[in-house]
């Protein structure tokens, strides 16, 4: 055979191979196959040492590069609890929200880039660009934005511009409770009141999961939930009532402002748990926007001031003479005609006073009185009353910075200074330990301590002070302050039997001695006999007039109406007029509190006062205030808010009294 | 032994055949599961969204309840705070 040229073949003729190509010359078939054959056995062997040298040799090293690259490590952290008052209402509670922050490497266009911003976050291109131009890794351009501006840069897809989710810390009520709720930082940290103190409870915590993610870097949810909802921060329900508080809160506003006093405080406490209800101090503090207040507004001075207290502690001192068998309630006391010289100390009264018995100092508030009361007990036997009572000592409630008081050992008491503490001068206490001590009078003379916590568990010192029949001969006689012809008559309420005391307190001067500043309050308690609650309100340093009687008193009657009103428990005795109080000139200087202006309902539910209205369609608060003007209570039946039909037919003449039955039937529908 | 190595034929390919079997459902699954994770990594985001929504709706809700509002809108309607003689409750007509 020969390669390369072809062979001439004759035509129909068989092709015969020639013999010498099968015998002569090499196998290349043979030679073929074993070339092919070996070639894949180099290829299979090459195959399977590479597999060894990826699988087994460098496995270890590809197997942690392919983990960086399919799993991702994420820092979760939990959302801050909610603060909550005793009706699960939020008073401050974290949301969600997006904060944006730039890599300026990734930029491309860096003046668009800015100006996009700017708009978005409404701030000066100028200080956009000057943080972009920061050239670091990574900066921050605005902290917890709005949901607007989020989305707009979202949309807009800019080069190096990432938002993160973070928390914002949001007071729905505002002001509301705003020094005793505090504030949290930019981290959701708590700094200040009851953020602060419960930041423990309330702080989320951090949580750092692996989850794996796809080419894009999507994570995915392999693995079960990443999130684990216990990392959450524990909500704190606090006794509060957000109603209460406003009422305490708007009532103490309108005090401070007419009488143009420096601050005030009020704080209401159930008597039957200790559950503190309300806690107002004015000027007001928004926690939203903490930063615009200096740090000395941020201060909740009815924790963390001591104030001398004045003559709302005579009571305690006329309970301790009586436990200690020292007074009774007619014990008579020489009240000097108003003057009385205790050694290089002039004592004075308001009012000239001679012969009175103990029921009487205390319902005039006679301070020469209650300092020869007071001389009697003795020092030690009034300080220890004092003590146990709470003075000098923390109430041990969460707040920040609360105040001790001053409360000198009784070993250092002249006989001026025990005359002076007598009626409340000489020693001073904070709202919070006032409050305590009443609470124990109170209670029937035990001692417990005060909650702003609802869920807590934690239970402090329970002890009998006083017997129950001092309590009660204590609690007679605040009763005939407001109730008889005591200082405390502009608080008292139609229709409730109140208690109370007034306190006008001279402040130490700076200079030494006593100045020309006051602080007036009242503390009253409702029902006087077996009180349910405790109302104190304190206003410090009025311009206009200092008594309690005419600064706190008006305050107290008109939050104590509105928080009775609130939970339905104000006598309807339709007395509803302006309270005033014959022969107190000072009270006709006050300004009328809110709730003392009647709404006139006549013009509003009947427009024809001769005959029946039709109240047809209208709600059945409506229709019922309609007839209620004319001293109808009408019979309501069905079920809704609406009335339906009526009976009598509108327009027909109001027929004599008790001879005609008033129905409403209603509807769910108007 | 024909009818021997025709069994052990026959157990292989069935073997082999369970394998590829096996093999497919294997690489359905996986291919299921990544589905159903990002149907679940959606559904996450959605929830998410949803709570964030609603969390602040409900301050918004709350924010407009807020006492210091209700008073202003109050006053803006003039109505005032009901005194003696002025409040009458449904339970007591009912």
């Amino acid at each position: 055979m020969v390669f390369g040229r072809k062979a001439k073949i004759p035509r129909n003729k068989a092709v015969k191979k020639p013999a010498h190509q099968r015998v002569s010359g090499r196998d290349w078939g043979r030679f073929r196959l074993g070339f092919v054959g070996a070639f894949f056995c180099l290829v299979w062997i090459s195959l399977w040492c590479r597999a060894f040298y990826v699988q087994i040799y460098r496995g270890p090293e590809f197997a942690a590069k392919a983990t960086r690259q399919h799993l991702a490590p994420e820092l979760v952290t939990g959302r801050r609890g909610s603060i909550l008052d005793r009706n699960g209402q939020i008073l401050a509670r974290s949301v969600a929200s997006k904060s944006v922050f730039v890599r300026p490497v990734e930029m491309t266009n860096v003046s668009e880039t800015a100006r996009v911003l700017a708009s978005a976050l409404e701030m000066p291109v100028s200080a956009v660009r000057a943080k972009i131009q920061e050239r670091r890794r990574f900066t921050w351009i605005a902290r917890k934005i709005s949901d607007r501006a989020a989305v707009t840069i979202k949309d807009a897809k800019l080069p190096g511009v990432y938002l993160s989710t973070d928390y914002s810390r949001i007071y729905p009520n505002r002001q509301l409770a705003g020094r005793l709720l505090g504030f949290v930082g930019m981290d959701d940290q708590g700094l200040e009141g009851l953020e602060l103190t419960q930041d423990e409870q309330l702080m989320g915590q951090d949580s750092k999961y692996v989850v794996q993610r796809d080419a894009a870097g999507r994570r995915l949810y392999l693995n079960g939930p990443e999130r684990d909802p216990s990392i959450d921060g524990l909500d704190v329900r606090l006794t509060l009532d957000a109603q209460i508080q406003f009422f305490a809160e708007e009532a103490l506003a309108e005090a401070v402002t007419s009488f143009e006093a420096s601050w005030g405080g009020a704080l209401m406490v159930d008597v039957e748990t200790g559950d503190i209800l309300a806690w107002a101090q004015v000027p007001s503090f928004n926690p939203n926007v903490y930063n615009r207040y200096s740090p000395s507004q941020w201060r909740n001075r009815v924790a963390a001031d001591a104030l001398e207290m004045g003559s709302t502690i005579k009571p305690f001192l006329i309970a301790a003479a009586l436990e200690e068998g020292k007074i009774t309630s007619d014990s008579l006391y020489y009240c000097e005609n108003g003057r009385w010289q205790l050694h290089n100390v002039r004592i004075k009264d308001t009012h000239k006073y001679e012969w009175l018995p103990v029921e009487k100092v205390l319902r005039y508030s006679s301070n020469i009185g209650t300092a020869k009361i007071g001389l009697d007990l003795g020092a030690s036997a009034y300080y220890s009353y004092l003590t146990r009572l709470g003075f000098g000592e923390k109430t041990g409630l969460p707040v920040r910075g609360e105040s001790l008081g001053i409360l000198r050992p009784a070993n250092r008491w002249q006989e001026v200074d025990l005359a002076n503490a007598a009626f409340g001068q000489g020693f001073s206490a904070t709202m919070l330990q006032l409050a305590q001590a009443y609470l124990c009078l109170a209670n029937g003379g035990v001692r417990k301590p005060l909650r702003l916590l609802a869920d807590s568990t934690e239970h402090g010192p329970t002890e009998r002070i006083f017997s129950e029949a001092t309590a009660k001969t204590v609690l007679s006689m605040m009763r005939s302050v407001v109730e008889d012809d005591g200082t405390g008559r502009a608080a008292r309420i139609p229709g409730i039997s109140v208690g109370g005391k007034t306190g006008t307190a001279q402040k130490a001067s700076p200079q030494g001695g006593y100045g020309d500043k006051y602080t007036g309050s009242f503390v009253g308690l409702i029902p006087a006999e077996s009180p349910r609650y405790i109302l104190m309100v304190v206003v410090d340093e009025p311009e206009k007039n200092h008594y309690g009687s005419v600064i706190a008193a008006p305050a107290f009657r008109q939050i104590a109406m509105r928080s009775m009103a609130y939970m339905g428990t104000l006598p309807d005795t339709g007395a509803g007029s302006t309270f005033t109080v014959a022969g107190e000139p000072e009270l006709t200087e006050r300004t009328p509190g809110v709730s003392e202006i009647r709404r006139d309902v006549s013009k509003t539910a009947l427009a024809d006062d001769s005959a029946v209205p039709d109240v047809r369609g209208r709600s059945l608060r409506w229709a019922v205030e309609a007839f209620a003007r004319k001293g109808i209570i009408p019979t309501v039946k069905g079920d809704g808010l609406f009335v339906k039909k009526q009976s009598p037919q509108p327009g027909t003449p109001w027929p004599r009294e008790g001879s005609q039955n008033y129905i409403l039937w209603l509807s769910e529908r108007s | 032994m024909n009818n021997g190595m025709s069994g052990w034929i026959l157990g292989t390919i069935l073997a082999a055949m369970t394998s590829l079997v096996l093999g497919l459902t294997l690489v359905w699954l996986n291919i299921e599961r990544m589905d159903i994770a990002y149907g679940l990594q959606k559904l996450q985001v959605e929830l998410d969204n949803s709570a964030a929504h609603g969390a602040k709706l409900e301050l918004e809700r709350d924010n407009l309840l807020a006492p210091y509002r209700l008073r202003r809108k109050a006053e803006e309607f003039g109505m005032r705070p009901a005194v003696p003689g002025q409040i009458r409750r449904l339970e007591d007509v009912q």
